[in-house]
């Protein structure tokens, strides 16, 4: 999955190193056409465009009353916040009152967005499988990056759990993910990082062979426990085997130059913003089917005159109105943001088609209320995917549909064949495929 | 935080309160599993049924079948609850005739010892790895090299928990990937101690080592002919000293002379560390401070102003005049002296592993040879004959492939660090069958301890079979808990055990707490700190953890609590006025910081931290779609108006009649721990009210009137049995790695017991944890 290095003493030395290869590549590229196509496709030969799967979180969500729109069905009359997105109306479904049940936890209800595990913030809880790996599973092996799970910078978690419920670190610098997609190595580079595979590969090898002598001296729930080191320790081989194929292909080549940082680390909305242009790269060169991106609790004062306290201090508003009209700032720059990304995705065409059309598009919240960390009502937005869109699906707001519900009507838009996740109790009514 | 509204527990206490018992209760109804003997079956049948039964399920639960096979986790839970609602009179509830004494203690006692003995078959410890934590210092320990693995291993610390229960502790791919990378690195920077290092010795004024382009081009920090550089500004202040450049990873030594300038009063002096930032406070007069810190090439040594004003530079360039105008206060910098890497060299690791070959001449052999004395350290125990040969095989395929030998060193040396022996704590069993063997106990005292592997005097030790003989045991406790490394209990069991690590959740509201910084913060955390390691250094009692007549506070603290007499950043030892509401943990800024959202505060968090922290109290997660209290902003009502409502909801009283009166009792700290005897207005409407006075009073679960903290804390000190018995089992939790379950109620009560003899010593009660048979079983 990660084309890192595998030998990085200090991962600040990565970053600049790859900044410089960056900036040689864009340096070397400037007059090259269009995105070149993507690899994998070419040679498998697939007809269709894939079904890709794209699932945003800002964990601190929106104010109710900005985001949800007033009526139901197609004739929903577009809220503050959706009037920034509303030309493209028929390409979104704006859901309310979905929620995952038994998910609380304050804060920590971000580690179920794409989980949906119960019990979350209690002692002993254990996450389980996130959406977006379900679906990795299908894909493995078919693009450079079987997924893509990605964070602002301040993001320790990103949205993506394993099956054991351990979390995949994420990728959270726009930079070193532009360089892992387009920046070919030399040639010395590439001898040397597949030797290192295969070093790797050995060493998983031998270990896994040890794992199975000490699992002989196990009991049965201790066994258990050392299963999942030998599971993952196949898996991870078999990432290196892959990765050891992928060497040998050609990276694909873009017109888009390497990302600077906002000169003001404070700008995380831009710096998100940044991180949603590499997505759209990444898609369109189809480097990954499988991205998730996680805009964790934010403490930092967004740099604009209109705004003067931090943005978790003004989610917890206590709907005090200075409060809450700072904090619609930032949300409507937010709103802004994800405009681009929708904008971006509509223009991008791929075999005559809109890329947001072949890419399922999650938008939502943790929180349907950050004020006081209420986790009913999250606010979602589906896009894309080929689904019938244009309409408000509202459900009830005290009793709420569960989430999972519309992650199974995902899951068999992308093909996978699930009867049900997480707290699922069927599909997501009222969602129809085009 | 959540309020009870429904939950199926509170709901079996609750709605079983107001429910007349029917008049015929033996017929039709079945025994609830043919396997429990009549002693618990004719029990239940004649008090639980009519309730529990076929005909009513009160509460949503049901006894007649739940069934009596034990195996089930789920179904034991279940039992354990009925059995403690039995022993707690909770049930049969009030209204129906209760069972005689005699009836209750033949059921118990028949229960009781059914679910001991279901409960030994699956309480066993977890076969778990080694959490984040363990894992970097284990590293150290192995090879003296110190990594920042924050950024590459996931965080195992889920809040009310420990990190160490293995149940908990997983593992991925990802992880494993990384494992592999850190050991190639580990094993990189282990290697590179064969050169010396290039060490660092420098004397000198500060100008010479600040950026000059800062001082001259920019001119933010104003240079004087005495060699000295002043720096006003605390925002971004560009004072690092550019030109100490870090080559070699280690240790270094840091001593900076400082003066407050243009001030009569001191000036703060801030140096962010590797274990976080130090604040001295540095008077006219000037002083000498000394810092140790960790530094990597390219790290900054940053000392700078707190305080101050922010961006001084701006200010006067705006008024179009030279820095040296500038009249406020600023921060003098003279001299400078860094030395380091501390650490001997060449490395004791590197002497023990590698000390008698030289590598670039080393064969084949030499290499397995090191290898060979790696793999017991690693394993913590010694290795098999197959462990070495898999490896050496490995080794040799390096080989046979022509590569040099240094590569197939690397190779054995990666595979002997994502060996599953080396990332898991195996635990296997003494030849006696009770208990785990020796070195198994060994890494188990170590890292309880350490949170690192066993040294060479614990292994040898355990080698003789002696570490378990009372006196070498205990003379062994007293050792570790001497040593340096001892530091991790505090920092990683107490942080945990108090939630310390949760402290930077919330920002508190600059509007409302303007007196709160970076320095108070820092200085909460190190005060918990510090009085958890005086505790337990000078053999006090655990109930000062409760109430304790002395604190250990800084000048900055000393301020926020009102207390005078303290002057200057230095932490000590200081007596608290009688009347004082201080004392203990809970009244400490920290705690009070990370119980509150960092606008307003509520009993409800802070009275389940006093519960689950000090009183040991499991309680059941509330409901977790229920929606929060939204803080009144007009100011027309307080958080205990609104409480009120649901403490009247009969649903939620169950629990919260618990929960809110030690968090009643602490209503007079503000979110950041200071006293008000006012709520702050939370908005400017509000400001506008008269302030509303904060009642501090309540009546605890047992029907006892308190007025404010002190009393409330009188209450707890009267049950000094449930803090010892709180702090036992959170220490054994962490220690053993798994929660405490229904057979290890008796030992607990024992412990407890001798506790009393000990005046409820908290080093006696870890010497007490390490020779029990909890932390002796597998």
């Amino acid at each position: 999955m990660h084309d890192r290095p595998l030998f990085s003493t200090r991962r600040q030395a990565l970053s600049r190193r790859t900044v410089l290869r960056g900036a040689g590549a864009v340096m070397a590229l400037p007059f090259l056409d269009a995105m070149q196509p993507a690899f994998a496709r070419q040679n498998q030969g697939d007809a269709a465009p894939p079904q890709r799967l794209l699932a945003i979180n800002l964990h601190l969500g929106f104010m109710a009353h900005n985001f949800f729109p007033k009526g139901s069905g197609k004739r929903y009359k577009p809220s503050k916040y959706l009037q920034i997105i509303d030309r493209y109306r028929e390409d979104f479904t704006v859901i309310s009152g979905t929620s995952h049940p038994g998910v609380g936890g304050a804060h920590e209800s971000d580690r179920c967005f794409l989980t949906a595990a119960p019990g979350v913030g209690h002692a002993g809880f254990r996450n389980s499988v996130s959406l977006d790996q379900i679906v990795a599973k299908e894909v493995q092996g078919k693009t450079r990056f079987t997924h893509l799970p990605l964070a602002h910078r301040q993001g320790k978690l990103s949205l993506a759990w394993t099956p054991s419920g351990a979390n995949i670190p994420p990728i959270t610098s726009p930079i070193d993910l532009y360089a892992m997609m387009f920046i070919a190595g030399t040639k010395r580079q590439r001898a040397q990082r597949l030797q290192e595979l295969r070093d790797g590969r050995s060493v998983l090898d031998a270990v896994r062979h040890a794992a199975s002598d000490l699992s002989s001296e196990l009991g049965q729930s201790d066994r258990q426990k050392l299963d999942q080191y030998f599971t993952s320790v196949r898996e991870t081989e078999r990432k290196f085997s892959n990765s050891e194929g992928w060497v040998h292909r050609p990276k694909p080549t873009t017109r888009h130059a390497a990302p600077k940082r906002p000169k003001n680390p404070a700008e995380f909305v831009q710096e998100s913003a940044l991180m949603y242009d590499m997505i759209h790269l990444a898609l369109e060169s189809d480097s990954s089917r499988v991205i998730t991106y996680n805009q964790p609790n934010l403490h930092i004062v967004l740099p604009d005159n209109r705004v003067k306290v931090g943005y978790h201090a003004l989610s917890h508003h206590n709907n005090d109105a200075g409060k809450m009209k700072q904090l619609e700032v930032i949300e409507l720059s937010q709103m802004q943001a994800l405009a681009t990304l929708l904008e971006r995705l509509t223009n991008a065409n791929e075999a005559g088609r809109r890329l947001l059309d072949s890419t399922v598009l999650l938008i939502g919240s943790n929180f349907g209320n950050a004020n006081n960390h209420d986790t009913r009502n999250m606010p979602i937005i589906l896009a894309g995917g080929g689904f019938r869109h244009g309409q408000h699906l509202a459900f009830d707001g005290n009793d709420n549909t569960p989430l999972s519900n519309l992650f199974v009507s995902m899951l068999h838009r992308l093909g996978v064949d699930r009867s049900g996740f997480g707290s699922s109790t069927g599909t997501l009514t009222g969602l129809d495929a085009k | 935080m959540k309020f009870c509204i429904t939950r199926s527990v509170c709901l079996t206490l609750v709605l079983l309160g107001g429910w007349a018992v029917a008049a015929d209760t033996t017929s039709k109804k079945s025994p609830p599993s043919a396997a429990f003997p009549s002693a618990v079956t004719d029990f239940i049948d004649f008090n639980c049924v009519d309730c529990h039964g076929d005909d009513f399920q009160k509460g949503n639960f049901r006894i007649d079948t739940l069934g009596a096979d034990l195996t089930d986790a789920k179904r034991f839970k279940k039992w354990v609850r009925v059995y403690d609602r039995v022993a707690g009179n909770e049930m049969p509830p009030a209204k129906v005739k209760p069972p005689s004494a005699k009836e209750k203690d033949t059921f118990l006692k028949a229960m009781g010892n059914i679910l001991a003995r279901a409960d030994r078959h699956h309480k066993q410890v977890v076969l778990r790895r080694l959490t984040r934590f363990e894992y970097t210092q284990t590293i150290q320990a192995l090879l003296s090299v110190r990594m920042d693995l924050s950024e590459r291993l996931p965080d195992d610390r889920a809040s009310r928990t420990y990190d160490t229960i293995g149940d908990t502790l997983t593992i991925s791919d990802a992880q494993v990937e990384a494992y592999y990378a850190i050991a190639n690195d580990a094993v990189s920077r282990f290697l590179a101690q064969r050169e010396a290092p290039k060490r660092l010795r420098i004397r000198q004024p500060a100008l010479k080592l600040v950026s000059k382009g800062m001082v001259y081009t920019h001119k933010i920090l104003l240079p004087l002919d005495d060699g000295g550089v002043v720096v006003f500004g605390s925002k971004n202040p560009r004072s690092w000293l550019e030109n100490v450049k870090v080559q070699t990873p280690g240790t270094y030594r840091i001593r900076i002379t400082a003066k407050a300038y243009q001030s009569d009063k001191p000036v703060t002096l801030k140096i962010p560390t590797k274990s976080g930032e130090r604040y001295f406070d540095i008077p006219p007069t000037g002083r000498t401070v000394e810092v140790t810190d960790y530094l990597y090439p390219g790290d900054r040594i940053y000392p700078q102003p707190f305080g101050t004003i922010p961006n001084a530079h701006v200010v006067i360039k705006r008024l179009n005049q030279p820095l040296s105008a500038f009249d406020g206060a600023g921060l003098y910098l003279g001299e400078v002296e860094v030395e380091g890497p501390l650490e001997t060299w060449p490395t004791r690791q590197y002497q023990t592993l590698l000390g008698d070959i030289d590598l670039p001449k080393a064969t084949l052999e030499d290499a397995k040879r090191v290898v060979d004395r790696l793999l017991p350290r690693a394993f913590r125990r010694p290795s098999s004959q197959k462990d070495r040969a898999l490896i050496h095989a490995g080794m040799q395929r390096i080989a046979d492939a022509g590569r040099p030998t240094e590569d197939a060193l690397r190779w054995g040396m990666a595979a002997t660090l994502c060996h599953p022996r080396f990332l898991y704590l195996h635990e296997p069993a003494h030849r006696d069958g009770e208990r785990i063997d020796d070195y198994a106990f060994a890494t188990r005292l170590s890292y309880f301890l350490w949170s690192s592997p066993p040294d060479e005097r614990l292994t040898t030790l355990a080698e003789s079979g002696r570490l378990r003989e009372p006196n070498v045991l205990r003379a062994e406790v007293e050792r570790m808990l001497k040593d340096a490394k001892a530091e991790a209990l505090t920092l990683n069991f107490a942080d945990q055990w108090l939630r310390l690590n949760e402290i930077d959740a919330t920002q508190p509201d600059e509007k409302i707490y303007p007196e709160f910084d970076a320095y108070l913060r820092s200085s909460m955390i190190q005060e918990t700190r510090l009085f958890f390691e005086e505790v337990l250094r000078s053999n006090r009692s655990v109930l000062e953890f409760v109430d304790s007549p002395w604190l250990i506070v800084n000048e900055r603290l000393a301020k926020h609590y009102g207390l005078v007499g303290v002057t200057g950043d230095a932490f000590r030892k200081v007596a608290i006025p009688t009347d004082h509401p201080r004392g203990g943990l809970a009244t400490q800024a920290s705690i009070l910081k990370l119980t509150a959202n960092g606008i307003n505060t509520s009993p409800v968090p802070r009275g389940l931290w006093v519960l689950e922290s000090l009183l040991g109290e499991h309680l059941p997660p509330p409901p977790d779609v229920v929606a929060a209290v939204e803080p009144d902003v007009s100011g027309a009502k307080t958080i205990r108006d609104q409480l009120d409502a649901h403490r009247h909801t009969e649903a939620c009283a169950a629990c919260h009649r618990k929960i809110d009166p030690p968090g009643f009792a602490l209503e007079n700290f503000n979110a950041i721990g200071g006293w008000d005897t006012h709520y702050r207005p939370l908005s400017p409407q509000a400001a506008r009210k008269p302030r509303r006075k904060v009642d501090a009073a309540g009546v605890t679960a047992d029907g006892i009137k308190f007025d404010g903290v002190n009393e409330f804390k009188l209450e707890l000190l009267k049950q000094p049995e449930l803090v010892y018995h709180a702090v036992a089992e959170h220490l054994l939790t962490y220690g053993v790695g798994r929660k405490m379950s229904f057979s290890d109620r008796a030992e607990l009560r024992e412990l407890t017991r001798q506790g009393k003899a000990n005046s409820y010593s908290l080093r006696e009660l870890v010497h007490q944890i390490v020779r029990s048979d909890i932390f002796n079983e597998p």
